[in-house]
Formats: structure tokens, sequence, C-alpha cells
């Protein structure tokens, strides 16, 4: 090989390298964070709260603009590791899972659809799947532009029993959780 | 065919006739109810609706002729009817707005009392007894509410020029916070929300509400203090062996504890018969209850661990306690319980550098007059040597102005706040302290009072009647 095909050659390669940059980073570019769930809710005793680290995984563009988020969203998906909870309690920790059965649904996801922004944030409708149930649901989120991303901040009530998950009912029924949580989420999104 | 069936079926026939709807009025009361039983159940479109216009005649006389109608519509406010409760007719809020709603999520609450009926909702009967008891007949609890009713408000409507701004901010005991109500101690928080005590310290801190931790709390102090983010107040209730309380006063104060408020006012003792009523029997020797109390061997509460040792003096509960106290560390000196000026002038004697103005929300003494009404004779006494503190019975944004009126420093909440963590944790604990101070915000306003310094006697008087207006049937709304 001649120097001069060697210096084609090399020049192609990077030339090729260049253009496979330029397209991965010519696409949208899902971003991953880590963000805080709490799930709270009330038994015949007192009340609960458990918690859990998930992930909020978003794409930017193709989308209205919302604070935070210029070009819009184009998906997002948080996800919620069902064993990972939580509880201040081993009892109760033990007795969510036995609810939840994480072997067989380890994660509660939830689907952006669509978004409508409001002054302050959005309200965001998509598909919540806990155990093998999905539900269409629509809440409110907080958005705040931060230097580390995009602060995100929402709650959003739910009947457990509208996905099929047994409130747990401890002692022959001496102590009944009741339905209603209300999931909240809390976090920093990257962009 | 029995005699109940064959009554049944003369009740749907009855029903199903036009004749039906001019029968109405000539029908006994009795009837009534087994004929409305028998009509199927109507949908929402042909509930009665007051407000919004729906003819208000039950399925069977709508479909009964126009001569049949216009007859049972001149009877229809005779008729029983069955309203859905998403059609709450006046009547009805009128009843919530003195009974208090069991609100379903915190921002449905208009004011305490409505988070009172939701932490009732969802706490054990036991824990809301305990919540919820006063001593005997409860005397000193309604006498405290009575205290604040009984004194009115004297606003100012206009000024001589633009009064613009609103600090709410106190000092107090070298210390600043941006409201002037704080949150009491009130042991056992984990009985009412897993949050417990750091639940209502992140709530706290959003507000940069001063705290007190009670010394049977369910989390030890240097947890409650990491939720709050700075060290709060500790109360404690002194034991008899004086090393134990050395060694618990020097575990606080290593953890930043600024000040020690010690309640003298249980030291005879309470007659707390709701608590004994709740726990006859087992007890908390129940299965239930030893899914939490004492079920693990050895079980001690946070603040009582690690203060085994060696015994040390027994001193008498006297005056010179106080000194000792204050001499056991470098924290500021509360006593809680004062409620005379004869009292507070000896505290100060002592070594106290604040004063508290409580009778522990009724718990303690039965018979004991409002803490509002002993305010100004320990304000007297004080002459603003030291600060001084009030609570017991504090419901309202006005009712907190109106012991700031009266010379108090800052004005405390116990069982309010701790309704609000029973029913939805720190974020109950937010709303009440949201509502509370959007009411004192708009006595502020009132008042023309753009500061707590401008908030004066001047702005109160004393009415002739104690006015009650909240229904207590059941012991709500105290």
């Amino acid at each position: 090989m001649t120097r001069t095909d060697m210096t084609l050659r090399c020049g192609w390669s990077v030339a090729v390298g260049l253009m496979g940059l330029v397209l991965v980073h010519s696409g949208p570019v899902a971003a991953q964070s880590a963000v805080d769930f709490t799930v709270s809710g009330n038994s015949t005793i007192r009340g609960w709260t458990c918690t859990v680290v998930g992930t909020a995984e978003v794409t930017e563009g193709s989308g209205p603009a919302a604070p935070g988020f210029d070009d819009g969203v184009q998906s997002a998906t948080l996800t919620v590791p069902v064993a990972n909870f939580e509880c201040p309690q081993d009892e109760m920790r033990e007795h969510l899972l036995e609810a939840m059965r994480p072997d067989e649904f380890p994660e509660i996801t939830f689907q952006l659809d669509g978004y409508e922004a409001t002054g302050q944030g959005a309200t965001a409708t998509g598909r919540l799947t806990i155990l093998d149930a999905t539900r269409e649901v629509s809440f409110p989120l907080m958005l705040a532009p931060t230097g580390a991303g995009v602060r995100i901040e929402g709650a959003l009530p739910l009947d457990m029993t509208d996905y099929g998950v047994e409130p747990p009912n401890v002692m022959l029924g001496l102590m009944v959780v009741r339905p209603a949580i209300r999931i909240e989420i809390s976090g920093i999104v990257a962009r | 065919m029995d005699q109940g069936a064959s009554r049944r079926q003369f009740f749907k026939f009855l029903a199903a006739s036009p004749l039906a709807a001019l029968a109405y009025s000539a029908i006994p009361s009795g009837w009534l109810e087994p004929l409305e039983g028998a009509v199927p159940p109507a949908g929402p479109a042909t509930v009665p609706c007051i407000n919004c216009g729906a003819p208000a005649l039950p399925a069977t006389v709508a479909s009964a002729s126009s001569a049949s109608i216009a007859s049972a519509a001149r009877n229809a406010s005779t008729l029983p009817r069955r309203v859905t409760p998403q059609e709450l007719p006046p009547q009805e809020a009128q009843e919530e707005q003195l009974t208090g709603s069991a609100v379903s999520s915190p921002d449905e609450a208009i004011n305490v009392w409505d988070l009172e009926r939701a932490a009732h909702d969802n706490n054990l009967a036991q824990h809301w007894d305990y919540l919820h008891m006063g001593v005997d007949d409860y005397e000193t609890r309604v006498a405290n509410r009575e205290g604040f009713q009984r004194l009115m408000l004297r606003p100012r409507r206009l000024a001589s020029e633009a009064r613009t701004g609103q600090d709410t901010s106190i000092d107090i005991l070298g210390q600043q916070f941006d409201t002037p109500i704080f949150l009491c101690p009130v042991g056992s928080l984990g009985a009412y929300h897993t949050q417990a005590e750091a639940g209502a310290a992140r709530a706290a801190r959003a507000h940069n509400a001063m705290q007190m931790q009670s010394n049977v709390s369910t989390m030890g102090y240097e947890e409650i203090a990491e939720a709050r983010g700075t060290p709060h107040w500790f109360q404690i209730y002194t034991n008899p062996d004086w090393n134990r309380n050395q060694r618990l006063i020097d575990r606080v104060a290593a953890a930043g504890c600024p000040t020690l408020v010690w309640t003298i006012d249980l030291l005879g003792g309470s007659n707390r018969e709701l608590s004994r009523r709740s726990l006859y029997g087992e007890g908390t020797d129940s299965q239930l209850c030893q899914q939490c109390h004492n079920h693990v061997p050895g079980y001690q509460r946070p603040m009582a661990q690690g203060l085994d040792g060696p015994s040390g003096e027994r001193p008498p509960y006297t005056w010179d306690y106080v000194s000792r106290l204050k001499d056991a560390s470098e924290m500021s000196l509360v006593l809680k319980g004062i409620t005379t000026a004869e009292e507070a002038e000896l505290a100060i004697e002592h070594g106290a550098d604040a004063i508290h103005v409580s009778n522990h929300g009724g718990r303690a003494v039965n018979s004991m007059w409002a803490t509002i009404d002993a305010l100004p004779e320990v304000v007297q006494a004080v002459r603003g040597r030291v600060p001084v503190l009030i609570d017991s019975g504090i419901r309202r944004g006005s009712d907190v102005f109106k012991a700031l009126a009266l010379g108090a420093d800052a004005v405390g909440i116990g069982r309010p706040y701790v309704w609000g963590l029973g029913a939805f944790g720190e974020d109950g604990v937010n709303r009440v302290l949201d509502i509370m101070m959007a009411e004192f915000r708009m006595v502020m306003r009132q008042t023309l009072t753009r500061s707590i310094d401008e908030i004066t006697p001047r702005h109160v008087m004393e009415a002739r009647n104690p006015i009650m207006t909240r229904h207590n049937e059941f012991g709500f709304g105290l």
C-alpha cells in the first residue's frame, strides 16, 4: 500500500467516523435520570409512606414548549422498581411487596402519551401500568429549569384496586390498608 | 305467596301507577319509605337537583300525565328526597362548615377542622382518643376555645398613607423564624403517620417555623433535626433521677439543640379518662397493638435510649430545680405551663429565658382558665424581660393574632398540625400551616398591621359572651 493510499484510507475512515458521530447526535437523545417516588396512603391504624428511587427517561423535541423544555418533549417514561421500595417498618414492606408481587411484575411504569403546558409546568396524560393492568391517567407536573436539568414534581392520586392490587389486610382484618393512595414524584431530569 | 311478598307487589303496583302522584299527599308517611324502595333506582339525570334546575320529581311521577305532574309538583316538597353526595345542597355545606369535612386530599381542606375529620377517619380509635382527650370533663379544652371566641377584633379600615408589605417574621431567643406559629411538642407522632416527627419537621422547615420536639417522640432528636435541616427545640419531662436528665440534656445539647423546654404542668399527674377507657382490657398488650408497641424485646423510646447508668440525686421539683436545669447546659431554658403572674416572676428570677403560657391543651388539669385569659397578667409580670409563648386552643389565624395582640411573642399549635399529619403526613402539616398563615395574614390586612410589632392590645376587645358556633356533639370542632 502506498503512502497516498494509506492517507486516503485513513482520511476515509475518519470521515466515516465523523459522519457516524454526526448521525448519532442528529437524532433525539433520551436522557435517563434517577428520581424519587413516594407512595402514601392511610389505613385503619395510621397514615403511611414508602419510598423508592426510580428513573425518568425523557426524549426532548417534537412537542409544544413547556417550562424547561423549549423544544417540547417527544417521549417520557417513568419506571419504578417495585422490589426496591423502602418502608418505615420491615413488616410494612413485606405487606407491600406481597401485594405488588415484584417477582411477576418488577416495575410500575408510566408512559407519556401527551401533555398540555401550563403556567408552571404541564398536565401529563399517559398510560400507568401496575401489575398487569394499564389505565390512562392524567396529572399535573410542576417543571422548573435548573442548572442541573429540569426539576419535576407531581402527584397522582389513585385507587389501587383499579389496578387489581389487593390492599394489604393484616391479622384477619384488624388492620386494613385503604385503597386510595397517592404517588408523588420528585427529582431533577437531566437534559 | 307470603304476606311480605304480597305487600311488596302492592307497593310496586302503587309506585308504577300515575295515580300515585296524586295520592302522595294522602299516603301515610310510614308508607312512603317502602314505596320509594319499590321504585326502580333512578339514574343521575332523574335525581332531584335543587340547584341545577332539573325537576324535583321521582321517575314514576315524571312519566305520569301532565295533570298529575302538576299536582305532584305542588306536593314535591313533601316527598322524601334522595340527594347524591356530588349534588350537595347548601344545607349540607353549612353542616360541613360547622362540623368539618372528611377531605380526601390536603388541598380540599378549607380549615383545620376538615383535617381533624380526615385524621379521625384514618387513624386507630385508640390513637385518636389519645390525641383528642382532655381531662375530666374537657372543661379546660372548652375554656381554651371560648377564651379566643370571647375576644373580638378591633380592625382598622383606612390609613393616612398607603401601607404595603407584610412581615410575619419573629426573633426569639436569638433565632429568626418566618412565622409566629410554632409546632408544640406532641408525643408519639408515629401513631398518626409513619412520617412521624420527621414529616412535621419537613413542613416546619418549609415554613421556617419553630418546632418543639416532645420528650416522648417516636423518633430521636438527631433524626428529626436531620429532617428539619437545623436543630430544633427540645421539651423535657424530667426524671426523678437527676443523672438521667443530665445524660438526656447532654445528648440533645451535643446535637446542637439551642433551647430546652421544661414542662411543669404535669408534675402532679392528670386524670385522662378517655385514654383509660380506650385502653381498657388488654391495653397495648393486644396482638394488634403489639405490632408497634414494645414488640421488640428491650424496646425503649428513642429519647430514652442510652440513658442508663449510675443513679444520681433525686432533687425535689422546686424553683431551685429551674436553676439546676439552667446550669446543666448552655441551652436556653423555657418553662412551659406557667399561667399566673406570680409564677412568671419566679421563673424569671430563677433563670428562665422564656415563659410558655400553657395548660397542656386541656390535658393536664380540669377547670383551668383559658391560656388567652392568663396571658395578659403573665405579660404584665414579665415586662418584656423575656419572650412569652402561648399555646392551647389556637385553631385560627385570628387566634394567633389575638394572642400576639395581648403580648405573646410566638403562638403554638398542637392538635391542628397532628390532624394534618394524621390525615396526609407532611403535606397535611404543610396545609395546616398554609391555612392558618393565610387566615393570619388576612387579619393583618384587616387591621392594617404590617408586622408583628404593630399588633397591639388596641386591636382586640373583650366581648360580652362566648360565642360557640361549631357543633361539638361528637367532640369535633374543639
